[in-house]
């Protein structure tokens, strides 16, 4: 169990995003977090990587609480760019190596040459596509136990998103772990284990992915659109 | 590869390394891509690409070689009897197509053969 | 966190060109004012100076408290809090940065002013005269000779007020997103905080060590006592911070 929410909640002033989560994460699997925008899954993959604390429940990194020894291990991408200005493509692979230890600058070169971006490129003037893959390739440089990609297809066009397919299945080895959450079904129903619905802040449904197909008899993105409907 | 979403992944992953080969594209006693490789080339998750070379080797279609990867079978006779199942079933589809459209069996086999003469 | 250290000054690197270069302008102003014996010319880059220092310090401080705030509010802070450090680090490291930057920064503008007055003196007898007269108005005045101690207890004041600035505006900042997140008057409340904060301080400086008309004599030693209260609340103010960035901030 990599990581394990326990009733989790997170209010805020004028809503609640997280509404009483529990969800068991297994090592070595792909998990899907599917749902339309606003309906938690974001907050939840924040409050894992630390940057929001719950309201109520629990979650635990291998056992123990979210913190410092959580944070060496989990990549956490989000889906704003976070970059500081002043930053070049290289600025940010050597912030990356400074913190992080698993962090593989090769791996990091060869992201960067295959994203088609450049070392001396200014974070600040990268296109939205550039500035999106720039974040995948500094999370998946690390060799991170626990991988959480926010909507990591929004803004790349069709071509590189096969490449982003590509690097994430580069990724996925027995001691890691995926989460990518994402409205776009279609392009990751071949690549996950486990699918989870979040509806309204709180889980609808949770399942392998096969599992759910063959049992239904629908495939994910049909599954998807009976819940959300 | 174009997925079917009505048909599990790994079947149609299995089918397709079956054609390859039937018509030869994979040799007998030809090594596969490793489990990993596999999931790169279909971009389909890794679990899944293991479970297809298990599903594989419980039909003794391939065999794994420890350390050494996961290999086509040697078995000539195994190769003709999978062409015939997978001839089989695509003539099953198509007998029972056309029944629906209403040809008999001789009709079919006119229209086959004419097929054949105007290719 | 030196590695924090070091981020910290990168990113308010920019603005210590801008610094140096307007210095830089002042100097040549001065220089071209000494060569050229305009009298008037040096007084106005001297005034220049003087005030720019003082400028110069407030925007130093300004900016680690902009850095903070922005810190918090900016998507940019996802790079900085998802990274293995506690807050304790985190926080830690901007006002050792903040600390350094004003020392340094200080040592440098005393460096110039020190550099151009002796150059003033070496060109002009007459204010070697200046300053005698200066001294001994100053030692008459106050009935004193100037100690070392007093001049060591006023720049510690000096540096330690100004670390305490920041680490009570890191405080009131932390304090009011930890209840009102990104709402548009939080900066309203984080000031009214500051404030707060202040009159606190100088309430328990009064209270500790009584008021500074009472050490007229030693005044140094007031000076000590009000250092060591400082670096108290700014301790207190640290660890604060770090305890709600820890626990209670969502960024």
């Amino acid at each position: 169990m990599i990581l394990q929410c326990n009733d989790l909640v997170k209010k805020y002033l004028n809503k609640t995003a997280v509404n009483g989560i529990s969800l068991d994460i297994e090592k070595g699997r792909i998990y899907a977090l599917l749902g339309p925008n606003g309906s938690g899954k974001t907050t939840l993959m924040k409050i894992a990587a630390g940057l929001v604390k719950p309201s109520s429940g629990t979650i635990t990194y291998k056992g123990n609480p979210i913190g410092v020894e959580s944070k060496k291990r989990v990549a956490y991408m989000s889906t704003e760019p976070f970059f500081y200005n002043y930053m070049t493509v290289q600025d940010a692979g050597k912030y990356y190596q400074d913190f992080f230890e698993d962090f593989d600058a090769k791996r990091y070169e060869e992201l960067i040459d295959r994203m088609e971006l450049g070392m001396k490129d200014k974070a600040k003037t990268l296109s939205s596509g550039l500035a999106a893959k720039l974040k995948i390739a500094a999370t998946l440089a690390r060799k991170a136990e626990l991988y959480m990609l926010d909507e990591p297809l929004n803004g790349i066009d069709i071509i590189a998103r096969e490449k982003i397919i590509t690097t994430i299945l580069e990724v996925a080895r027995e001691d890691a772990t995926i989460l990518i959450s994402s409205h776009l079904v279609d392009e990751l129903e071949k690549i996950i284990d486990n699918a989870v619905f979040i509806k309204n802040g709180s889980v609808a449904l949770n399942g392998d992915a096969e599992d759910l197909r063959v049992g239904r008899g629908k495939s994910i993105v049909e599954i998807y659109k009976e819940i959300y409907a | 590869m174009e997925f079917n979403n009505n048909i599990p992944i790994y079947v149609q992953v299995i089918h397709d390394i079956k054609k390859d080969m039937v018509n030869g594209v994979l040799a007998l006693g030809e090594k596969l891509p490793s489990g990993r490789e596999l999931a790169l080339k279909y971009k389909i998750n890794p679990n899944t690409a293991s479970r297809i070379y298990k599903e594989m080797e419980t039909e003794e279609i391939c065999y794994t070689k420890r350390g050494l990867g996961t290999y086509v079978t040697e078995d000539m006779s195994k190769l003709k009897s999978i062409r015939e199942e997978m001839a089989g079933s695509l003539l099953d589809n198509f007998i029972e197509g056309m029944e629906q459209l209403g040809f008999t069996k001789e009709e079919l086999i006119q229209l086959l053969e004419y097929k054949y003469e105007t290719k | 966190m030196l590695k924090l250290m070091k981020y910290e000054f990168r990113k308010q690197a920019f603005s210590k060109f801008i610094i140096l270069a307007l210095v830089g302008l002042i100097e040549l102003l001065f220089f071209f004012g000494v060569v050229a014996d305009r009298e008037n010319v040096i007084v106005t880059s001297m005034m220049f100076l003087f005030f720019f220092t003082f400028g110069a310090m407030f925007f130093l401080a300004f900016e680690s408290i902009l850095t903070f705030s922005n810190d918090l509010k900016q998507k940019c802070s996802y790079m900085l809090f998802l990274t293995p450090n506690t807050s304790y680090s985190i926080v830690g490291a901007k006002v050792l940065s903040a600390g350094i930057q004003i020392i340094l920064a200080g040592i440098a503008f005393f460096a110039v002013i020190a550099i151009d007055g002796a150059i003033l003196i070496a060109k002009y007898d007459a204010i070697e005269q200046v300053k005698k007269l200066l001294l001994e108005i100053v030692n008459d005045m106050f009935n004193m000779n100037i100690k070392f101690s007093d001049i060591v207890s006023v720049v510690a004041l000096m540096i330690t007020s100004w670390i305490s600035t920041i680490t009570i505006a890191f405080f009131s900042i932390t304090l009011s997103t930890t209840f009102l997140a990104d709402k548009k008057f939080k900066g309203f409340v984080s000031f009214i905080i500051f404030l707060g904060l202040n009159v606190i301080y100088n309430k328990i400086t009064s209270l500790a060590i009584g008021d500074v008309s009472e050490y007229l004599s030693g005044l140094d030693i007031y000076f000590m006592w009000q250092s060591i209260i400082t670096v108290c609340f700014i301790i207190v103010t640290y660890l604060g911070t770090a305890w709600m960035l820890e626990k209670k901030v969502s960024v």
